[in-house]
């Protein structure tokens, strides 16, 4: 007799065994595609190794969370994981690795410790190759590319380039070279924790496909359009000067000479005035002063050197021109050094940028990075009341409207009105 | 069960706060637009404007139509205790419709009852529960009542499902005992009876997996179960019986009264707003024979309220807390946003934009003072973001910029001196508007998804 087991194994490996897919593809969720399984399954197949007993089929295993999901009595799932597991292993542990000879990059970093203190080391790239350089590092006159060392390192991480340590700058020859390996990279190129929260952003970012580049000068702002600058249309004009000017001095006089006296005199007029309409009502409300973040233009900065730029920051597809400004520009926060600016902080980094809308913050928190994004909500700048009470106005206005015009037609319009509530 | 009626809820819920306008006509009061180069709009313009103005004073004199109410409030002024422990009650009072505390909820949802989850309905609910009341419909049940009758229908909806579940996996449970018992059998009697025994299973198995397809929806079963609320009809509990007034002189066992429990709870930043700004509460001390707290009194109530100590008025520095969220409570409510406790989601406020019952609150809000000092750290900016992001709110941080010490004694001792109420609230709206307000939002980003 075949123990149960057994059989699932045997139905397992050969690939019988069919768990239906959970996965819809039309109704994938966003959140889920941070968390996607890697199908090693698949990079089996591609690589053509032939491994006795595993058998490169791509069943599901079953997603953290799935409500219902309870381990059965036999060792079913236990199977499925560990057949996940041994073809991860056997693709990594038998597949060639390495570079092709034709893109084969090399790098060299100057030992050299007498270089200025403050003043940023490179790493030289002779002969650069590939489009990684498209985006990166500052090119010389002789075709020689210099990167920064956040640059050097993610892409020696990557494995794209083969990074050499050099003695002396005054005979550098290649044969000299010393080769280096992650961690000598990791110890010369980061000289202190600052550093490192900039490799760790600047990597992070670079694996999402940003294009990221180091925030030297200050981005010019755009000079503001100004819009009131052209003059009020003629027929304005005229309306001011024939009516609105005369009508306003007309009323002026007349609550000169009869209104201010008439409230001064009754302050119950004065209440009844304010408990006329809600409108009336609220404005005899309004006490506190209010503002948003936006409001920077007449502020007076703080100091924000604990908050600098250090990353501007384009979208993958969106660096075609060397001077397109960036779509972004990130500040690295790390919250062990620093707190999170506070609202003055805010404001000044606001009045200092290019662009308010563009400022991102990266919080680094042991490790953690989060980004965040300081903006605006105007909640307390509108009256939600009154605001509520026009919506409704304009709606009954619209729909007295779209009746009227549509008169004899047939009620089409209004069944698509029903199907949208 | 469906929610409420939204129209029927706005019209229950008209009033943004416990105010009688006198002429209340925001809605029906339509001005046609004026457009300059177009003179038969101002015709338009300035005829509906005479009717509007012809009519709103026609019933300002004869008093009819849609005025409602006089002037003078003052008899109408709610009356609210304050115990020793700072506790502000509104009494419920039974069987008048209109109550100061239902009042107070309707019109702007001022107020929590203590024994409900916001809106005082213990009473009802009680009455219902105990049976005194059983003549009521579907339209009467209060929210609470409405989830309770939701979750007795989920957990009935499952019972059924295990059940079937657990007969299912018996009925497989006996096929394998009966494919074990088959391997020793040798007669071929017995294998016959097996066989049979088998086939007879496994069709109750289909007929039973049949059933329980059927039971897979559950609003399929809401239509053909009818879940009861309160299905306990047995002999009341004794301190259930301790709710009854029993009235000797009343024998009948219709007239058991219930007790009335609860009352309605204002906070502090409510009681203070209800007096200084709308002038609707008079505030007693639980005391008896205590007179009616002046808005300094309630002032130095409402501060003291924060703390277990008193402080003296003259020690104040304009920064303490009841200040800064009453300037804040204050700004939002008179922006004609309905502001109510954040506690839930551990943050100061949350804004409505009509009220509870209508719809969801849409912003959180933590109040900060603006003191230059340094901001959260960011574990817990980041707690409270993930748990107001989690209920779909979003987190605004109101940052209050507060006056000098000495402007704030100096106001505030001009208040103490002042006798006359309209100056006095004039000096009050004065010291408000030294606390300027700032809103600043964080928003997440994610690289995965601002790609492009």
């Amino acid at each position: 007799m075949i123990d149960e087991d057994d059989l699932l194994l045997e139905e397992f490996t050969q690939g019988k065994s069919s768990i239906p897919s959970e996965k819809n593809p039309g109704e994938e969720d966003e959140d889920q595609l941070d968390d996607e399984i890697q199908d090693w399954g698949s990079f089996l197949k591609a690589s053509n190794i032939q491994i006795s007993g595993l058998t490169p089929q791509s069943h599901i295993v079953p997603k953290r969370g799935d409500k219902g999901f309870e381990p059965t009595a036999n060792n079913y799932d236990n199977l499925l994981l560990q057949n996940k597991r041994d073809i991860m292993y056997a693709t990594i542990g038998n597949s060639s690795r390495g570079h092709h000879h034709k893109n084969h990059v090399e790098a060299f970093w100057s030992a050299d410790a007498s270089s200025n203190e403050g003043e940023e080391q490179y790493a030289v790239v002779p002969k650069p190759k590939g489009s990684a350089f498209n985006s990166m590092g500052i090119p010389s006159s002789q075709r020689h590319i210099f990167l920064n060392f956040e640059e050097i390192l993610y892409l020696v991480e990557r494995g794209s380039v083969d990074c050499y340590l050099i003695g002396n700058t005054k005979d550098a020859s290649e044969q000299k070279a010393l080769p280096m390996n992650l961690q000598m990279c990791y110890s010369a190129f980061l000289k202190s924790s600052e550093d490192y929260d900039m490799f760790y952003v600047y990597s992070y970012l670079k694996r999402y496909g940003y294009v990221v580049r180091r925030a030297t000068e200050d981005i010019k702002r755009p000079p503001t359009v100004n819009n009131k600058k052209r003059g009020p249309g003629l027929s304005t004009t005229f309306w001011n000067i024939m009516f609105k000017k005369p009508l306003l001095t007309v009323g002026s006089i007349f609550y000169k000479l009869l209104g201010a006296p008439l409230l001064a005199v009754l302050p119950k007029l004065r209440v009844l005035l304010s408990r006329y309409s809600w409108s009336t009502l609220y404005e005899s409300l309004y006490a506190t002063s209010y503002g948003t973040v936006l409001d920077y233009e007449n502020f007076k900065a703080v100091d924000t050197s604990k908050f600098k730029i250090v990353y501007n920051l384009w979208k993958p597809n969106n660096h075609q021109k060397a001077n397109t400004p960036p779509d972004f520009q990130v500040i690295i926060v790390n919250t062990n050094l620093t707190s999170l600016p506070t609202v003055d902080e805010i404001k000044s980094i606001f009045k200092k940028c290019y662009d308010h809308d563009r400022i991102l913050i990266a919080i680094l928190d042991n490790g953690m990075l989060n980004f965040i994004k300081p903006t605006s909500s105007n909640v307390g700048g509108k009256n939600a009341y009154l605001e509520g009470i026009k919506k409704q106005l304009k709606r009954k206005r619209n729909n007295n409207k779209s009746n009227s015009n549509r008169g004899g037609r047939s009620n089409k319009g209004s069944r698509g009105g029903k199907g949208r509530k | 069960m469906s929610k409420f009626n939204k129209k029927r809820l706005l019209s229950i819920y008209k009033n943004p706060l416990p105010i009688d306008l006198i002429y209340d006509n925001d809605i029906t009061f339509v001005i046609p637009q004026v457009v300059a180069h177009n003179p038969v709009s101002w015709i338009f313009f300035a005829s509906s404007y005479l009717k509007n103005c012809l009519e709103i004073s026609g019933q300002l004199i004869n008093n009819t139509g849609k005025v409602h109410q006089s002037i003078d409030n003052s008899s109408q002024k709610i009356v609210v205790k304050v115990s020793d422990h700072d506790v502000f009650k509104v009494e419920i009072e039974i069987g008048t419709p209109e109550s100061d505390a239902i009042k107070l909820w309707k019109n702007g949802f001022f107020g929590k009852g203590i024994l409900s989850r916001s809106e005082p309905t213990w009473y009802e609910r009680t009455e219902r529960r105990l049976h005194l009341k059983d003549q009521y419909s579907e339209k009467d049940l209060t929210s609470e009542e409405i989830t309770a009758l939701r979750r007795n229908e989920r957990k009935k909806f499952k019972q059924l499902r295990e059940s079937y579940e657990n007969q299912q996996l018996e009925l497989e449970r006996q096929i394998s005992a009966i494919i074990d018992r088959q391997k020793i059998v040798s007669t071929k009697k017995e294998m016959l009876e097996m066989e049979n025994d088998l086939k007879r299973i496994q069709r109750e198995l289909e007929d039973l997996k049949l059933l329980s397809q059927q039971n897979q929806d559950f609003r399929a079963f809401q239509s053909s179960h009818k879940v009861k609320l309160y299905e306990y009809a047995g002999p009341l509990r004794p301190d259930d019986n301790a709710l009854i007034i029993n009235d000797p002189t009343i024998s009948d066992k219709d007239k058991r009264k219930l007790m009335q429990l609860e009352y309605l709870q204002l906070m502090p930043v409510e009681a203070f707003f209800l007096q200084l700004a709308l002038d609707k509460v008079k505030v007693f001390p639980e005391t008896t024979g205590s007179n009616e707290l002046s808005t300094l009194e309630l002032f130095q109530r409402c501060v003291d309220s924060y703390y277990s100590s008193t402080t003296p008025m003259s020690r104040l520095a304009g920064n303490e807390k009841f200040l800064l969220d009453y300037a804040v409570y204050h700004h939002y409510r008179s922006h004609g946003w309905c502001v109510r406790s954040g506690v839930k989601f551990g943050v100061d406020f949350l804004l409505y934009e009509k009220g509870p019952p209508i719809s969801h609150a849409q912003y959180c809000l933590h109040v900060v003072e603006n003191s230059g000092k340094n901001m959260e750290d960011f574990v817990e900016y980041s707690s409270l973001n993930r748990v107001i992001g989690g209920v779909r709110k979003t987190l605004v941080f109101v940052c209050v910029d507060v006056p000098s010490v000495s402007t704030f004694q100096k106001i505030m001792e001009k208040i103490a001196i002042e006798k006359d109420i309209t100056e006095q609230q004039k000096l009050w709206k004065k010291l408000l508007n030294q606390y300027n307000i700032t809103e600043m939002v964080y928003r997440r980003w994610v690289p995965s998804r601002n790609r492009d």
